[in-house]
């Protein structure tokens, strides 16, 4: 299991732990003391991410098509925050 | 309008949790009236926030040793050991238009109650009567909200954290509750929490400790916890004038419902542990 940690700015503290293949997720697991409407969209988010390639077209591109389809608002967290987190557990 | 103010003393984390649960269930089938609760923890309880993982942010055999229960919250945020603090939970139809749509807007507009509510304990002498306005001997305890969801006071020149506080909606039910910290134990808190880097835990100790405060460092007197409610009662009569808080109880089907999901969630390891 690959991890990283981030504060986000001015925001707060993300953890992301990834198992990956081919330069694609297998596997995410995203937590923090973030906030996040509905909560419940939280596992939703993580399995929209799962065979995503690890670049940042590819996640930006996954991440906008979820909050477009399942709207979801982050407080404390960000897309880019979210987006080079994931990067860096990678 | 009319609030009903609940005061449930002292439970286990797993209780609180399910209570703030069937209330706000009960509200949003017209039940139950709008609440303003205060409670506290026996056991001393570790809540972490709704997306946080139990076993990464908690250290559970050194709870387990010290007798601290743990919960997950419905609520995001951060891990908190609810020891000596005062805990509030509001819930507050968003139909009523009481607070603002925007979720910090609505932190601020609620966190006022506290900020209030935390003056008017600097008023209350150590005998409980209130000193009149007129009287020179105004303490005074001058909080202020910080982005995102902290309250601060100053105290030696520094801004400390006394308050933190988390918010849900559901079903056009807004749910915030927030702990106040009576007295700080920065060291019993970091023994119980799990830190990504023990070489560093030195200095986040001494961080946090230059951090934090609570209402009896900040008022140099202890304060218990009636005191406290009471006066945080009388701050969000103050926040929110159209409303008239008056003293209720749990419903038998939130009783119910509480009992269940004590059960069935907030007890239950698929719950706590799902992150």
């Amino acid at each position: 299991m690959k991890k990283a940690i981030y504060k986000v700015p001015n925001g707060k503290l993300l953890k992301i732990s990834l198992e990956d293949h081919d330069g694609k997720i297998d596997s995410i697991k995203i937590t923090g003391d973030f906030f996040m409407y509905p909560e419940e969209h939280i596992e939703k988010l993580e399995a929209s991410l799962k065979g995503c390639e690890l670049l940042v077209p590819a996640l930006e591109a996954r991440l906008k098509d979820f909050l477009e389809k399942t709207p979801t608002s982050f407080f404390g967290l960000d897309n880019a925050s979210l987006v080079s987190t994931i990067l860096s557990a990678a | 309008m009319k609030f009903r103010l609940l005061k449930t003393g002292f439970l286990p984390g797993a209780q609180n949790m399910a209570i703030d649960e069937a209330v706000l269930e009960n509200i949003a089938k017209a039940q139950s009236e709008p609440t303003l609760r205060f409670y506290g923890w026996n056991p001393p309880t570790i809540s972490i926030g709704y997306f946080q993982s139990l076993e990464e942010e908690v250290d559970l055999m050194a709870c387990k040793n010290l007798g601290v229960d743990t919960v997950r919250r419905v609520t995001g945020g951060g891990a908190v050991l609810h020891d000596h603090e005062i805990t509030y939970s509001i819930h507050i139809p968003e139909a009523l238009g009481l607070v603002p749509a925007g979720i910090l807007e609505s932190y601020e507009k609620i966190c006022d109650g506290v900020i209030k509510g935390l003056a008017v304990l600097g008023e209350v002498a150590p005998t409980g009567r209130i000193i009149g306005l007129a009287s020179p001997r105004r303490l005074g305890l001058e909080a202020k909200f910080v982005p995102l969801n902290d309250l601060v006071v100053m105290q030696n020149g520094g801004m400390k954290k006394i308050s933190g506080n988390a918010q849900t909606r559901k079903q056009g039910i807004l749910l915030q509750h927030g702990t106040i910290l009576l007295k700080v134990d920065v060291d019993k808190m970091f023994s119980l929490l799990k830190v990504p880097s023990e070489k560093l835990k030195g200095k986040l100790i001494d961080d946090v400790k230059q951090r934090v405060t609570s209402v009896s460092l900040a008022l140099g007197r202890e304060v218990a916890f009636e005191e406290a409610a009471e006066a945080l009662e009388k701050g969000f009569a103050q926040a929110f004038p159209e409303v008239s808080f008056e003293d209720g109880t749990l419903s038998a089907e939130e009783k119910n419902l509480a009992e269940k999901l004590v059960k069935e969630k907030y007890g239950a390891e698929g719950w706590n542990n799902a992150r």
